[in-house]
Parts: structure tokens; C-alpha cells; sequence
């Protein structure tokens, strides 16, 4: 009975299990944003023009509240998307207020690295994985086996090796 | 006069004393070690003591210069005064960057002390000898810093008070446990380090090293992790946002080397047992430690903009040379010592413990990589183009999160994972139950309100990573008794428990927060999910060193007083939220400007729902208690050399006339692991 | 074979005070004799000389005090804001002459430190012919206390009072003052206390018709 259980139509059982789960959770968060959820995923996107380094949703300055506020009028008025808002805000600033570099230009590149950086990995992961299914060769000793192990030897206990004598 | 100067004066002379004993440390341990002179060795040995004593003895003096209130000292006029309380005032040593030095070398000369107490018998082995010639070459750049760029017992003219720590930094008590407890992390990482440069100095890359710095890794990794946690609730406790991680350059700079240091910590693993990744592990080693130097050098140069930004000087240059010394020195002791280190064994199957392994580096790399990369970006394009840009907490967000549930995806298989080869009759049997676990996970999610695909995935994956971890204690102590839990195998299943508490306190928080700003008049009562307001009234406080209203709100019918704070030496206003903990939800008030005059005004008031926020603490405590468990030997200690860990050994033949056979191509059956 | 098998990893045999099998160096005992470790440091290091050159060309921020603000040498924000007395001020009216332009709140202990001071420099310099505008800008504070506050310290100067004008100008703490010089740019910018010996020193130089650099102008190094 066990065996049936852990056996496949168990794990079949199991992923009928979590695609129904995943189907419920996905037609419940299908609601829409309620005003204020979206005023604060907003102000989260965009940074304090007189802070270092905070958001507007974080900071307390005088300054990021009123663009909270702004935020909130936009958002009630219901005329502009998100990044509409954010556009708007961030062009009547002198200074750069996205936390998120534009897909643009150099800004790119903050994207672009971590996508290389991670396919890198894969991809030399795979080369070693490839690499060590290859039976090695046999070789026999090299010289440098040959002169660690003299070394070795010589100094048995390695309380005299000055870490030296089997360096090159 | 000579009074007023004799704070300046004898803690002047201990920098000078310690930054002598680090060098003739050094010194007397290099040519010690080259000679084969046990007499110099020990002497150089000794110098530990000095370090650390002299280390002390600064960090007492300006200790002492503050309680006295010696306005002397520059350091002191800035990070003290006349009305700052005594708790405050002991604390204010570290709540700038010269006094975060004198922290920083008395942790470091503690840490040299112990490995030269810890390694006494020793002392003569040339490994213990280079690596305490590196842990002095450290503590000597500690000292200069404290002598030249950053000098704490610098006189300055004849102010009479000064304006005390940064108001956000006597708010709070968490201020007293914060800062130490992350040093003792970040500082701890030198040990490692040390043992590792040590390491391919002698060429002896043998597992030995490893296992001499294995419990002070762990040491280092598990305050770095408390420290770390004890940020976020500072931050929680004290901003006023609600939030516990900015991902701010300064919360950056203390993740980095815990990304890297958790790395090594498993891959180390791979190394003991099957004798390969050598020149990997030594490179999260070198990365772990410098990343600290450059978190320091990006946090207090001043070139990136942070909240944290508390003090900025001319210290730069010199982090950044000594991060380049270490970089550079390192990574030419790698190339040098390389390909010496590469190990015969060869890994069967990428679906194995040790394939789960490098799995895991390759995720905490990338991390790590994604997080150094937003970080210096704006420098980069400013560098370039000339023009300001912001790379804040959505990015890293938005990256990190499938990079999280990557990771409580490993945790949940990896357990199950045999070394070398698995197959999937085993795995199917070993997942199936922790695997049941995580859809009853998310079952329960959604039936207490819970949605969105990703919150759900991620508890799931964090119910199927915990019922392995569970699966493996159960298994382990129905076997051992309570032998079970002790360990790096079971004790790391205890930690693992704790980081799903914490991801799952992270993604309820972060997922279903609520808050909503309301005007209320005097007692006049709101709703907000479930939870009625009151406003009772306010209550106006005036101290010495500053003054601020509390507004009394009855929250269900217990009284909080979230309140606003004004410190009168600089002017600036702090919130003071305050915080209804439970284990569901957090209810966070904030009392938003303007504040009231008088008990007749309304109120601004800011209430905050956050799930499951008091998670992250209990999840940090589990860690800590995991890390502890995990620091104990887990099986009855065995003697000599077990092939298991270090195989290349076994293969060295007993007589030089017989030449070493090559290594097994196949290496030994690992002990304890059937497959 | 049983399922508990895997569970019981082996703890690493070693303690710290066994004794030590480190003395046998391993062989690089590599199937080919191709040196990769080498090339995979020199690409690491040639990435590490990048991220090295590119912090230590990096520009360091000033301290807060003295702290660059975007606006330092470019034309200031134009505004037309109300003043409390009544009226609006323009500041594109008063180009010719030097403005300085002082952000405040009633209760922020160092604005009210600095307040003589600015009271001393306004007097001396309304005697003046074409003596520096001082403007005060609320932040953040009510009109009632502000009043308040000018009456009893005796200040007579236009204050502003924009919601809008702190934002435009990126004001996060007070005091903050900026001076505008006769050609309409930002010369100076800080954020701490100023004497009136300071302010005098700075309208004289921002006074200067000739200067067209757009250089800031050094502080007063009290």
C-alpha cells in the first residue's frame, strides 16, 4: 500500500495537488490594486529628491511627502498608468528619481551583467560536469609529484617545513 | 593641562604600542618561520597579547574620555555631550567612524589573541606561524588608520559640549548590540582569511587548514548573521518606515560577505569529504574578507550616498589600498600556488549533494555579484557619462527574488541528496513526504487568505524545505538520541529552519503590508483591518537632551504611544514608532507631522499591518541556536586521517623509492554515505 | 538500502586539536598539464583593476555641511511664491541683484540659533545701495508660528510661503541656505548654521557683475 502511496501515482497525486493550489492563488490575485496598495508600490519606484538613498515611500522628508501626495492624486484621478506617474514625476525634477535604471543606453547593462553573469555560470558548470564525466587518463606521477612527495618524506611530521621546500 | 591632555596621550601611546607589537609581530613571525627558530616564533607569538592589549586599552581611554565628558578630544566633541545619557554615551564610542576603528581592532586584537592562545602548542608549525604574520599585518593597517587618516585622540579647541551621536543612533537600545555583534562577524572573517593565505603561502593546501578555522568560520558566520538581523530590526524599530531592509550601500556591504561566507560554508563541505574545490573555497575566503575591507572603504569614503552615512573622512584611499593589497596579493598567490591545488577527484553527477553544492555557490555568487554590481553602478555610469543615476531597492528586489526562491529550492532537495550519485528511486522516496510538505504549506496559505503566484510558491518551496530539514533531525535523532541535533549536518538543518522562518516573515511582510494615514481628533476612534484606534490623548515630554510629544492611542484597547522626538543640540526631528509585536502581525504606528500642540488637535497617525514580521527574530534566534549546534562535533570524534576527507593522503605511498600512484581517478567510497 | 543511510554525513573526522595532516602538500596531480589557474586569476584581476580604477577615480561626496547640491552653478529654479506679509515674490525680478535664499522652520533649534545673525545681516544690508536680497522659505511650518517667530525675533525680511519651493530646490534639513548671484545662478549651498560675517563676505563676492564662471564660491572656513 506504502509502495503505491510513494510510487508514481503519488507524486502524480502531488502535482495535481499544486497545480490546483497554484491555479486558486493565481484567480485570487487577479483583484486589482486598491488605491492606496498602488500609491505605495509607486512611491516605492521612485527615489527622495533630498535623501541619500531612500525611497519615497520611505522617507519622512517633507519633500517625498509631497510627492506621495502627488502620487496619490494622480493615481485617484485614474487618467495615468504607473509608469506614466512615475515619468511625470521624475521629469519635473532636476535630478534622476527612478530607483530602477531605464532599459536604455548604459543603463542596460545592470540588467544585461547579471543575465551574462548567470549563463557564465551554467554554462561553466556544464563545461565541468562535461569535463569530469570523461574518464582522466592515467598519467603516472608527475615530476611535481614526485617532489612533493620527496618533500613530504623529508620533513615527515611538517614541523621543520618552512612551507618552502616544496614550493618552486 | 597636562589633565586635559592625558586622554589624548595615553590613548595615543596605545595605538602606537599596538601598531609596534603588530609589526614586530610580523617581523619576528616571518623570519621565525623562514629560520626554523622556535625562540622567534614564540616571541612573535607573544605580540598577540600586546595587540589586544593595547587595543583595549585606546578603546577604554576614549571610553573613559567620553564618560568624563573631555571635550579635548575632537572625537568626542563630535559624538558627545553634556546631556546624552549614560547609555547612550558609553554607546556613542561606535556611532562614528574613528571610534568604529577602535571597536574594529579591539574585536581584531581579540581574535589574533585567541588564535595565538588556541594554537600555543603550535605556535611552530609554519601554517600557524603565517597565518598569525597575516592576522598582524591586518591589526598594523588597523592601527595606521587609527594613527594617521582616522585618529580618534586628535586634540581640538576648547569646546565645552558637543551635540552627542546622531539622534537615530540614541533611540534605541538595539544600538548597544548592533554594532559589536556585527563587527564580531565581519572582523571574524579574518581568521579564515589568514589560515588561507597561510595556506598557499607553505603550499600545504592539504584539508588540515580547513578544519583549524572550520569552528571560527562558523563563529564569524553566525554573529555576522545576528548582526545582520539586529540591523533590520534597528531599522524597524527606530526609521519609522516599517521596514527592515533598505538595501541601502551600507546594508549592502555587511550581505556581501555573508553571501560569500555561506557559500564557503557548504562548499567547504565538498572539500573535507571528497578533497575538491580547493582553489574555489580559498577564493570565497579571500572574497568573504575582502569584501568587508570594501564594504568599509564604499560605506565611509563617502563615495556612495547612504542613509547610514554617518561619518566620512579621508580614510578612503587607504581601505582601498589595503582592499587592492589583499585582492592582488591574494589572487597572485592563487595563480602561483593553482594548479598545485587542483584536486584528482572528478564529480559523477551534477544530481548529488556535492552537485547541489555547487549549485548553491553558483546561486549565492550571482547574488553576491548582482548586489556588488547595483551597488557600484551609479559610480559606474557617473564615471562614464557624467550623470546621476539611482539603483535602489526595486531593482534589487525584483532580482533577488527569483534568486530566493532558488535557494528554498535547494534547501528543500539538497537534504535529500546523496553524495556522489543519486538516483531517482532514492530521491523519490527521500522528497516525497518533505515534498507533501510544502502543498500542505501552501494549502494553509491560502485557506488563512493568502495570494499571488509568488508568495505561494515561495511558501510552498519554504514548507518543502522545512519537512526535509525536519525529515533529516527526526531520521538523525531517532538514530543518535540527542546526539542528533549536534553537528554540521543536523546542526545546519536547525540553522536551515531558521532562514525559512526568516524568508517566510520576508515574504509576508513584504507581500501583504498594509498601512493607511488617518487624521484623528481627540478621542475619536478609527478602524483599520480588523483593529480599532483611539486616539486618548498626548502626553508631552521634555528631557535634557531632548523633548518630543507622545500620542496615546488605544489600539484594541491597549494603550501605545508612538511619538515624535526633537534632539535639541542638532535640531532634528526622529519618529519613534511603536510597535504592537505579535506572532501574526505587527501593528506599526507612526505619528506623522505636524504634530499636536495640544490634546484638543487631531492627529496624524500611521498604521501599518505587517505579517509576520516578528518571524525574522525568531528566525534569526533559531540560526544563531543552529549555528551553535552545528559548532559541536557531531559524531563520536575519531582519530588520525579518515579517507573519506582526505584522500589525496592516503594515496602518498609510506616509502619515496615508490613513486606516488596517481590518484585514484575514482576516488574512495566516502564514509557513512551508501550509494 | 536504507533510507537513513545519507543522514548521518560524516562529520569531518578532524577536531582542531587533532593532530594536523596539512603537512603533506597535495600534488596537483592534474591529467593535463595545462596551467588554468593563472589565466582565471589574470581574468579576475584585469575585472578587479576595473571595479579598482573605477572607485579610486570616483568623485568623494562632500560631507553634509557644505554638500553639493545639483543646483550649485546653473541658473536657479525660477519662482513666483507668496509671501506671508501678502504679495508674491519673483525671483526673476529681482535679477541684478544677490539673493539669498534661507530655508527655516520656527522650531529647529539651529534655525533659531542662526536667526540674530541673519537679523544683523538684513539690517546691514537694506542700508546698503544695492545691498543682497535675504528671502526666508517655510518648511514645513505653519504660518501662525512663523509670524510669531519674525516678531519676536525682529526679523523683516519677505518670508515665502511654497509648499513647492523647498522640493524645487531639494531642501532636506534646515537651515539651508543658497545664495544666488546678480546673473541668476546658485553659488553657494549649505546646510548648517551661517554668521552674518559669512553671508556679508558672500554677497559682496556674488555682487560681482564680471564673474560669468559659474564656479562656486568658497566658504566662509569658520
Amino acid at each position: 500500500m506504502k509502495k503505491i502511496l510513494t510510487g508514481w501515482p503519488g507524486w502524480l497525486l502531488l502535482f495535481a495537488a499544486v497545480a490546483s493550489l497554484l491555479i486558486i492563488s493565481y484567480q485570487r490575485s487577479s483583484k486589482p490594486l486598491t488605491a492606496d496598495q498602488r500609491t505605495q508600490s509607486i512611491a516605492e519606484r521612485i527615489a527622495c529628491p533630498v535623501c541619500d538613498g531612500e525611497s519615497v515611500a520611505e522617507s519622512r522628508a517633507p519633500a517625498a511627502r509631497d510627492i506621495r501626495a502627488d502620487i496619490a492624486k494622480y493615481v485617484n484621478d485614474g487618467q495615468l498608468s504607473d509608469e506614466q506617474i512615475i515619468t511625470k514625476i521624475d521629469d519635473a525634477s532636476v535630478q534622476d528619481l527612478r530607483l530602477t535604471p531605464n532599459g536604455s543606453g548604459i543603463d542596460l547593462l545592470v540588467w544585461f551583467l547579471p543575465a551574462v553573469a548567470f549563463a557564465g555560470a551554467v554554462a561553466g558548470l556544464t563545461m565541468a560536469f562535461l569535463k569530469w564525466r570523461r574518464p582522466i587518463p592515467d598519467h603516472g606521477p608527475t615530476d611535481d609529484d614526485r617532489e612533493v612527495v620527496a618533500a613530504a618524506m623529508r620533513n615527515g611530521d611538517g614541523e621543520t617545513n618552512d612551507g618552502f621546500s616544496d614550493g618552486r | 593641562m597636562l589633565l586635559a591632555t592625558l586622554n589624548a596621550q595615553l590613548g595615543t601611546s596605545a595605538l602606537i604600542i599596538g601598531l609596534t607589537a603588530s609589526i614586530f609581530g610580523v617581523c619576528a613571525q616571518v623570519i621565525g618561520v623562514r629560520r626554523h627558530d622556535p625562540k622567534t616564533i614564540a616571541q612573535g607569538t607573544r605580540f598577540a597579547f600586546f595587540v589586544f592589549g593595547a587595543a583595549v586599552m585606546a578603546f577604554a581611554v576614549m571610553e573613559r574620555a567620553l564618560i568624563t565628558r573631555d571635550f579635548s578630544l575632537s572625537y568626542v566633541q563630535k559624538v558627545g555631550a553634556r546631556t546624552t545619557p549614560a547609555l547612550y554615551n558609553v554607546t556613542a564610542i561606535w556611532t562614528s567612524l574613528e571610534g568604529s576603528i577602535l571597536l574594529w581592532l579591539v574585536i581584531l586584537g581579540g581574535y589574533t589573541a585567541a588564535v595565538a592562545y588556541r594554537f600555543r602548542t603550535r605556535r611552530t608549525d609554519p601554517l600557524v606561524g603565517w597565518a598569525m604574520a597575516v592576522l598582524y599585518i591586518i591589526s598594523a593597517f588597523f592601527f595606521v588608520l587609527t594613527l594617521f587618516p582616522a585618529n580618534p585622540f586628535k586634540l581640538a579647541g576648547s569646546i565645552k559640549d558637543g551635540v552627542g551621536p546622531n539622534p537615530l543612533l540614541q533611540n534605541h537600545i538595539l544600538v548597544l548590540f548592533h554594532p559589536p555583534m556585527l563587527y564580531l562577524g565581519y572582523v571574524g572573517m579574518s581568521v579564515p582569511f589568514a589560515f588561507a593565505i597561510a595556506a598557499l603561502i607553505t603550499g600545504r593546501v592539504g584539508e588540515g587548514w580547513l578544519m583549524e578555522t572550520r569552528r571560527w568560520t562558523l563563529f564569524a558566520w553566525g554573529f555576522l548573521t545576528i548582526g545582520i538581523l539586529l540591523g533590520g530590526w534597528w531599522s524597524y524599530e527606530v526609521l519609522g518606515w516599517g521596514g527592515v531592509w533598505g538595501w541601502d550601500p551600507v546594508e549592502n556591504a555587511s550581505f556581501l560577505p555573508w553571501l560569500t561566507g555561506t557559500a564557503y560554508i557548504h562548499s567547504v563541505m565538498v572539500q573535507e569529504r571528497r578533497g575538491m574545490l580547493r582553489v574555489w573555497n580559498l577564493s570565497l575566503l579571500v572574497a568573504t574578507f575582502s569584501l568587508t575591507i570594501l564594504g568599509t572603504f564604499l560605506t565611509r569614503s563617502g563615495v556612495l550616498a547612504s542613509v547610514h552615512s554617518f561619518s566620512e573622512s579621508g580614510i578612503g584611499p587607504y581601505l582601498l589600498a589595503f582592499f587592492g593589497l589583499v585582492v592582488f596579493a591574494s589572487l597572485a598567490l592563487i595563480a602561483w600556488r593553482g594548479d598545485r591545488l587542483r584536486s584528482p577527484g572528478s564529480m559523477d553527477s551534477p544530481i548529488s549533494r556535492e552537485g547541489a553544492f555547487l549549485a548553491n555557490n553558483v546561486i549565492f555568487g550571482l547574488f553576491a555579484f548582482i548586489i556588488l554590481l547595483g551597488t557600484v553602478y551609479p559610480l559606474l555610469v557617473e564615471a562614464i557619462q557624467n550623470r546621476k543615476i539611482v539603483v535602489g531597492s526595486p531593482y534589487f528586489d525584483q532580482l533577488g527574488k527569483p534568486i530566493g526562491i532558488a535557494l528554498l529550492f535547494m534547501m528543500a532537495i539538497a537534504p535529500a541528496l546523496p553524495w556522489r550519485k543519486a538516483s531517482s528511486e532514492v530521491l523519490s522516496k527521500r522528497l516525497f513526504w518533505p515534498a507533501w510538505g510544502g502543498v500542505v504549506a501552501m494549502a494553509v496559505a491560502l485557506f488563512v487568505g493568502a495570494d499571488g503566484i509568488t508568495p505561494i510558491i515561495a511558501y510552498g518551496l519554504a514548507g518543502f524545505a522545512a519537512a526535509a530539514a525536519i525529515r533529516q533531525l527526526v531520521l538523525a535523532s531517532r538514530r543518535q538520541g540527542i546526539r542528533g541535533f549536534l553537528g554540521r549536518a543536523n546542526g545546519g538543518m536547525i540553522v536551515h529552519l531558521g532562514v525559512i522562518l526568516v524568508a517566510v516573515g520576508l515574504v509576508s511582510s513584504n507581500s501583504y503590508s498594509r498601512q493607511q494615514t488617518f487624521d484623528i481628533k481627540a478621542n475619536s476612534t478609527v478602524t483599520f483591518s480588523g483593529h480599532t484606534f483611539t486616539y486618548t490623548g498626548i502626553e508631552k515630554f521634555d528631557q535634557a537632551q531632548r523633548f518630543g510629544t507622545k500620542a496615546l492611542i488605544s489600539v484594541d484597547g491597549h494603550i501605545y504611544a508612538p511619538a515624535t522626538t526633537t534632539y535639541k543640540s542638532v535640531g532634528q526631528t526622529v519618529p519613534t514608532p511603536s510597535v504592537k509585536t505579535g506572532l501574526t502581525e505587527d501593528i506599526y504606528l507612526v505619528l506623522e507631522d505636524p504634530k499636536p500642540a495640544s490634546a484638543a488637535d487631531p492627529i496624524r497617525l500611521t498604521v501599518a499591518i505587517k505579517p509576520m514580521i516578528a518571524w525574522l527574530w525568531i528566525g534569526g534566534l533559531t540560526m544563531a541556536f543552529g549555528t551553535v549546534l552545528a559548532a559541536f562535533p557531531g559524531k563520536r570524534r575519531r582519530r588520525g586521517t579518515e579517507p573519506a576527507s582526505a584522500p589525496i593522503v592516503e594515496r602518498i605511498p609510506a616509502s619515496p623509492a615508490e613513486p606516488a600512484k596517481p590518484a585514484n581517478p575514482v576516488p574512495l567510497e566516502p564514509v557513512g554515505a551508501d550509494v | 538500502m536504507s533510507d537513513l543511510d545519507d543522514h548521518f554525513d560524516v562529520e569531518s573526522p578532524h577536531d582542531l586539536d587533532l593532530d594536523l595532516d596539512g603537512a603533506y602538500s597535495s600534488s596537483g596531480n592534474t591529467p593535463s598539464k595545462r596551467r588554468l589557474a593563472p589565466f582565471v586569476a589574470l581574468a579576475i584581476a584585469v575585472v578587479m583593476i576595473g571595479l579598482f580604477v573605477l572607485l579610486a577615480g570616483s568623485k568623494t561626496r562632500q560631507n553634509a555641511e557644505t554638500s553639493l547640491t545639483p543646483l550649485l552653478g546653473k541658473p536657479a529654479p525660477q519662482f513666483q511664491s507668496p509671501m506671508l506679509a501678502g504679495g508674491t515674490f519673483d525671483l526673476a525680478a529681482q535679477r541684478g541683484n544677490v539673493v539669498i535664499l534661507n530655508f527655516f522652520t520656527s522650531n529647529c533649534v539651529p534655525c533659531i540659533a542662526e536667526q540674530p545673525e541673519l537679523v544683523k545681516f538684513a539690517n546691514a544690508e537694506t542700508v546698503k545701495v544695492g545691498g543682497a536680497k535675504l528671502v526666508s522659505v517655510m518648511f514645513d511650518d505653519s504660518p501662525d508660528a512663523v509670524t510669531k517667530f519674525f516678531t519676536s525675533t525682529g526679523g523683516a525680511w519677505p518670508v515665502l510661503n511654497d509648499k513647492g519651493l523647498p522640493s524645487n530646490y531639494g531642501v532636506a534639513q534646515v537651515p539651508e541656505t543658497f545664495v544666488i548671484d546678480v546673473n541668476g545662478i546658485v553659488k553657494y549651498h549649505t546646510i548648517s548654521q551661517m554668521t552674518a560675517a559669512c553671508l556679508s563676505s558672500m554677497a559682496v563676492s556674488a555682487q560681482d557683475l564680471n564673474s560669468l564662471q559659474f564656479d562656486p564660491l568658497p566658504g566662509c572656513g569658520q
